[in-house]
This record gives structure tokens, sequence and C-alpha cells, in this order.
């Protein structure tokens, strides 16, 4: 058997290490990739740079700790974009396992932008049954969140004493890793009118670009590539970034070219196969009519 | 009447609840709002008996000593202390057991557990992304673009890779959803005319 028809038999435990090394290495030593931005992500971008100081987004950490990688940066970039522009934020968090990720964000974000709880953003937290929440902010803030995460009453918070429902904000963020984020378009959107962008991970991205060439959404942010373009953004309008998910992207280049490669050498060896079983299948009928 | 009175209930709940997306007037939203409610109640109902139905099964296995105890041990053991530790100390608070446990058990466990994803995905590709015919070579000359796409490194392919999926990825998806809708629909349909009962343990 040659080296080629080998391939097809090559331990997994040799491509999983060359996986770890293509993580580990682009961390240490940055390639730093030039990031160019696609029209989804701007438009997510330029709707905030639009708004004014005073409007209000409301952001919905939609997603749990195991995607915290892709949804993680999403949500920290539209965060700090809003406190930069001066825009209030309402947080919801209508994942079971988001509240304390969406706590520690929110917290370290108002600290590096002097925000006061209350005043500039109001963390609303966790209701269960998502869809239902949504639909329940159409008609009043107060029917699913009486009281905000910390236990304050809404109309002893100075920035919800005039925020009755979606006809008070100007946008809708979900940072999402399942189906809420089509509860926002569906209801949010779609019966109460107001505007909604989206950040998913890449793998749910495909789903929802039916949403974005509609014009259903004014943005999508797909996956780590839609937080690194978004950073990037940020860090071309001179705004404070985090460089996190711009090294992330070196990692994933190298992964997807790792990736390819594997599919590559994969079909050299099937071809390689393939062939010599086509020898052997000659080889045997040769022989059975030699015999004959 | 064990089964006409949740034939009639389904019934007038389903029209009331479908009316109401049609019907702006505030006395359909009140009941609305009131259904929504139970809605709410009963899902916090079921996590409670999601919790009772946890503890047994691995009690059970504990006690029998099954294959694979062990791992209902720690299971058990995860969920007796978070909870303890959730009832004691307040989950807002930004340091304490809780959240200790949250941040430094739960939530790397959940991320290493789709980080392993990036594993198996690359393994499966080497395995099984084949050209073995023309379909199959058109599926794996796609995703290689679209890979490639996605990263810096594949800039130059960005524009083929959006055409991609605005074009005819989003096809294929709004088929997709067009038909999940409109299944839904049908049997949404179904169960309020009393024409699909398996929720009620019969056809």
């Amino acid at each position: 058997m040659s080296f080629l028809e080998k391939i097809p038999r090559l331990d997994r435990r040799v491509l999983y290490l060359l996986v770890a090394i293509a993580a580990v290495v682009p961390m240490f030593t940055p390639l730093g990739l030039p990031i160019p931005t696609s029209r989804e992500v701007e438009g997510l971008f330029d709707y905030i740079e639009e708004l004014g100081p005073g409007s209000t987004v409301l952001v919905a950490f939609d997603f749990d700790p195991q995607t915290v990688g892709e949804n993680g940066p999403q949500a920290s970039g539209v965060l700090r974009h809003c406190f930069e522009r001066d825009v209030n934020v309402l947080i919801t968090a209508l994942s079971q396992n988001a509240p304390g990720m969406a706590q520690e964000m929110i917290e370290t974000a108002a600290a590096e932008y002097d925000k006061v709880n209350g005043v500039d953003f109001c963390y609303l937290g966790y209701q269960p049954y998502p869809a239902i929440v949504i639909m329940s902010i159409g008609q009043n803030f107060r029917i699913p969140f009486p009281q905000d995460f910390y236990g304050t009453p809404l109309d002893s918070i100075p920035l919800m004493r005039a925020k009755q429902n979606y006809d008070d904000i100007d946008l809708v963020v979900s940072v999402a890793a399942g189906w809420v984020a089509e509860s926002w378009v569906t209801y949010a959107k779609e019966r109460y009118g107001c505007d909604v962008a989206l950040a998913v991970t890449a793998v749910q991205a495909a789903q929802y670009y039916t949403f974005w060439n509609a014009q259903q959404i004014v943005g999508l942010l797909p996956g780590l590539k839609g937080a690194a373009e978004y950073q990037a953004m940020m860090k071309g309008a001179g705004m404070s970034y985090t460089d996190a998910p711009l090294r992330g992207m070196d990692v994933q280049s190298i992964e997807h070219l790792l990736i390819i490669a594997f599919i590559v050498v994969g079909n050299v060896g099937f071809f390689a196969e393939r062939a010599r079983q086509r020898r052997e299948a000659a080889a045997a009928r040769a022989e059975r009519r030699g015999e004959r | 009447m064990k089964w006409e009175i949740p034939l009639v209930i389904v019934f007038v709940t389903g029209v009331i609840l479908a009316l109401s997306d049609f019907v702006p007037h505030q006395s359909i939203q009140d009941v609305r709002e009131f259904f929504m409610s139970w809605l709410q109640i009963i899902g916090v109902l079921a996590v409670g008996l999601g919790l009772v139905s946890l503890t047994q099964v691995n009690l059970v296995k504990v006690r029998r000593k099954t294959p694979g105890w062990i791992y209902s041990v720690i299971t058990l053991f995860g969920l007796v202390i978070m909870l303890v530790t959730g009832f004691v100390w307040d989950y807002r608070e930004p340091s304490n057991p809780f959240q200790f446990l949250f941040q430094y058990a739960l939530l790397p466990i959940y991320a290493t557990m789709f980080s392993l994803l990036a594993f198996y995905i690359a393994s499966a590709a080497f395995r099984a992304f084949k050209a073995r015919n023309a379909l199959a070579t058109t599926i794996l000359v796609t995703a290689v673009i679209v890979m490639l796409g996605q990263v810096p490194v594949g800039a130059k392919l960005a524009p083929l890779k959006s055409w991609i999926m605005e074009v005819p990825n989003m096809a294929g998806f709004r088929a997709i959803l067009l038909g999940i809708g409109l299944g839904g629909v049908a049997m949404a349909l179904k169960i309020v005319f009393g024409i699909e009962r398996a929720y009620m343990g019969r056809d």
C-alpha cells in the first residue's frame, strides 16, 4: 500500500493535534490580517451611528455560555458602541444562563464609559418564555418586567419612567444563539414595527440572510467575523475597541485553511484508494479470464 | 366528557389567540395576556417536574449501580450545589459562591463542550467530505468558497461567498421556512378543530 493509499487511515488524533496547534499558535503570534467589512455589518453600525444621544437601543442577550466565544464579542461591541454614542441601552437576558454573563459584560462596559445604572442603561434581566416576553413588551415593559434585574420597580427608574413599549425604543439588537432571534423579527418588527438587528452564530447566520435580504432587519452580525468587522469599524471611527475578535479572526483563518487542507488531502487519499480498488478488481477479472 | 372538555378548551383558546393577532381591540388583548401568563405558570411548573424527574432517574441509576452511575453522582452533586448556593446567596451579587461556580465552572464547561465541535468538524471534513459524484463535488466546492470567503485570508472570495449566502442559500432557506410555517398552520388548525388529538394520549 502506497503512502497516498494510507492517508484515509490517518489516526484522528493527528488531526486533533493539528487543529489544536492551529488554534494556539496565532494567539501568540498575531497575523494582523485586514478585516474587510460587509454590508450587513455596516447596516447595524451605521444605524447606531445615526442615532442621536438620548435614543434608546434594546440589546437582548439571547445566548448561553457555550456560544460566548462568538456572541460575547458581538454583545460587547454593540454595548460599547451605544455607550460611545451616548445612546441609552435597555438590556434583557431571555436565555436561562445569560443573566450572569450579561451582568458581567454590562457592568464592565458601564464602568469603562462611566454610565449610570437607571439613568444611561437599565438591565431588565431574565423572564421565561422569550416569545411571550417579546410580545408582552409590545404592550408594556411592565407586564414581563415589573422590576429590573436588581429588584427596582420600573417606575422608580428614571430611564424607564417614560418607556412604555416598542414605540419608545429605536432599535432592538438580538444577540442570539437560538430561535429567539426569529421571535424578535416576528413580533417586535412585524407586529409592532420596531427596527431589529441580529447578531447570531456563524452556523445560524445562513438562515437569517433571508431576513436581511427581505429588509426585515437593519443589520446582521454573522459569528465572530461579524464581531471582528464591528470592532474594525469602531477602530476606524476612532472609538475604543477590543482586539480579541480581531485576533480571533487570525485563528479562524488558519483553522479554515487547515480544514480545507484536510479536505484536499482526504480527497487525494480517497482517489488513490479508489484507483487501487479498480486496479485490484481489473486484476481479479483478468485472473478469472486466464483460468477459464 | 373526558374528551369533549379538553377539545372545547383547546378550540376556544386557539380561536381567541388566533383572533388576537388580527383584532387590536383591548378586550381581546386582555384575554390574550391572561392566557400568556398561564403559559408562563405552566412553564415554571414544567421546570419543577423536570427537576423531580432528573433527580429520580439519576437516583435510580446510583442505587442500581448501572454502568456510568458515577456520572449520575456528579449530576446530582452539581444540581444540589447550584440549588443550595442559588438559594443561600443572592445571584445578583457579583461575587459569591453561586457566581463563582457559574463563572468558573459552568461557563468554561459549556464553552469547552462547544469548542470540541471544531475538532469533530475537522475530522469529519477529512473523512466524509469526498468528491464522490457531481453533486458531492458541488457541495464541496461551495463549502470551500464559503469557508475561505468567511475569513480575512480569503477576502478576495468574499463577494462570491456573499452571493452564495444571499441567493442560492437564501432561496433554499426561504423554501424551508415557508414549508415549516405552512406545516405549523396546518397542524395548529388540526389541533384547534380536534382532528389531531395525540396530545390527549390517543390518535
